[in-house]
């Protein structure tokens, strides 16, 4: 299953935003946007709107649920929340990239 | 894969909320914005730096919109659509291009539908009998003659020597007459021409049709030597002739000088393989009674046709009908054994199956012909226009439109021009 750079590039991006998802329960857009950026130390300094489109992708997919609500100082936000499917996706995706490190560790290695 | 499934569906269902979609999107990111803008207020910014600062993080507004878009509706039908809508422009805008290529189309195509709505509705209509499938007309075949008929010892002779037929009946079509007659309670005041069809005992039986009215013909029928002889009216003939009024049953009509007792009405439409609904169907036994007949090797009269048993294919009967052919004709002196026998699938057109499907070959090939004409003529009407075009396409290409996209509309374009005289004649008022 061949994918163009692009694809895996979005994927990634997915994968940490189902994380995000998981960890901090339901979040807005620009929620996500800032703890992306949090976790990976300011290192990924990407156009924060670039997660609409891993959003509308995992919304797509059936991992992620949408609602409309109130932020904390009165706003009308969108609220993102991951689903079980999107949770055994996650499950899926970590052993993956973790059996993936694990290999390239040993071959950098020896 | 599951995943995908549910993208699909989820794009054709955001396709139909396009709009709202497209509003909805258009709120959150401006709540997005303001939530940036308020984080670069508290960091110290002033009003006009914050909200500058808050939309370099947020991304190009465009660009996100574009990039949103793409995940929403469906890409390809969005395009086939702007293709059709600017083919279908231009089309109208090069009104005599237009109007001339869907002409010799029009021509084309439509002698093409006419020769097989004719061949269609005419030939390959199934019969309206029960297992229309099973029916096969056996012919006597000659060179100078496809479908010519048997003599009735002939018919004997296959009925009852095959294995492979439940039944076979043999009919003679004749042009008749209804004498003028008071034994009939309607009024036959002048001697009227009938459309008649000599039967054996059991045509209706190896059609798979009853009389709606009366009874059919019995076995012993075909060995009457006397009249009155038993006969059948057609359904459509009843109604004309007699207005439906069945104190016809059991009168005796004078046909062609011959007596004959109406015993029965055979189906509305039903006609056998003839042509056209006959109006009357008579006991055979009028042309002579069977024993007689069974003799009688030289008269050429009888049409065939035969009920396949059930598992019995046609190429099977046909084979073993060419065995008995054989046979039969090795009693024949040398110079008489110019014919053989054909088995094919019972139609509208009985014996003269052939001859049709032949003149149909040639008008059809003819047709395409004219087709291909047609279409030459319209792809050097394209041609034409492609050279006036040249300049659009190159300004095009040159503002980054893919070579893929502009054949892509060129193609919608050509298959508009083809589609679009092929549906007018399609749903036009004149159909045949």
């Amino acid at each position: 299953m061949s994918q163009t750079k692009s694809e895996i590039l979005q994927g990634t991006l997915d994968l940490m935003v189902l994380k995000t998802l998981h960890a901090m329960g339901s979040l807005h857009g620009y929620g996500i946007a800032r703890r992306i950026e949090q976790i990976s130390k300011e290192v990924l300094q990407l156009n924060q709107g670039t997660v609409y489109a891993s959003l509308v992708r995992l919304q797509q997919r059936g991992w992620i649920n949408a609602e409309w609500g109130t932020s904390e100082n009165n706003r009308k936000a969108k609220y993102y929340s991951i689903t079980s499917a999107g949770r055994m996706q996650l499950r899926e995706e970590k052993e993956n990239w973790e059996r993936i490190a694990g290999v390239m560790a040993r071959v950098l290695k020896s | 894969m599951w995943a995908k499934l549910r993208t699909w569906g989820s794009r054709v269902w955001s396709w139909a909320r396009m709009r709202r979609t497209a509003s909805d999107f258009s709120e959150e990111l401006e709540s997005h914005l303001a939530m940036l803008t308020e984080e670069n207020l508290r960091r110290g910014m002033d009003a006009a730096e914050a909200r500058r600062q808050a939309a370099v993080s947020l991304g190009g507004i465009a660009q996100l919109r574009e990039s949103h878009r793409e995940q929403l509706g469906l890409p390809f039908l969005e395009r086939l659509l702007q293709d059709l809508r600017f083919a279908f422009r231009l089309l109208l805008k090069d009104r005599g291009y237009t109007i001339a290529a869907g002409i010799a189309l029009a021509l084309g195509i439509g002698a093409n539908t006419a020769v097989f709505t004719i061949f269609a509705a005419v030939v390959l209509k199934p019969l309206p009998v029960p297992d229309p499938g099973s029916l096969a007309t056996i012919s006597r075949t000659t060179p100078q003659r496809p479908g010519g008929l048997f003599s009735f010892a002939d018919y004997v002779y296959y009925r009852d020597n095959n294995g492979v037929f439940s039944s076979i009946a043999a009919e003679t079509p004749e042009h008749l007459h209804l004498a003028a007659s008071s034994a009939a309670r309607s009024t036959v005041t002048a001697a009227e021409p009938l459309m008649g069809v000599f039967i054996t005992a059991n045509y209706l039986e190896t059609f798979g049709v009853h009389p709606i009215a009366g009874h059919g013909l019995s076995p012993d029928d075909d060995f009457r030597t006397a009249g009155p002889y038993p006969g059948l009216l057609s359904a459509n003939y009843f109604q004309r002739r007699f207005g439906g009024d069945s104190s016809i049953l059991g009168q005796t009509l004078t046909v062609s000088g011959t007596p004959v007792l109406v015993v029965g009405i055979a189906p509305r439409d039903f006609m056998g393989t003839r042509p056209e609904v006959p109006d009357i169907w008579i006991s055979s036994s009028a042309l002579g009674d069977a024993r007689r007949r069974a003799q009688d090797r030289t008269t050429l009269s009888s049409v065939l046709t035969a009920r396949l048993r059930p598992g019995v294919s046609l190429a099977q009967a046909r084979a073993e009908l060419n065995v008995m052919a054989d046979a039969l004709r090795n009693q024949y002196p040398a110079q008489e054994r110019q014919w053989n026998v054909q088995v094919v699938k019972a139609t509208r057109f009985g014996n003269y199956h052939y001859a049709f499907v032949r003149l149909y070959v040639v008008l059809q090939v003819l047709m395409a012909l004219v087709l291909l004409i047609a279409c030459t003529n319209v792809a050097g009407l394209f041609l034409g226009r492609a050279a006036a075009r040249q300049r659009e396409i190159a300004i095009r290409l040159s503002i980054g439109a893919s070579r893929g996209r502009i054949i892509r509309q060129l193609v919608t374009e050509g298959v508009l021009m083809a589609v679009g005289p092929a549906s007018f004649l399609m749903f036009s008022p004149c159909r045949c």
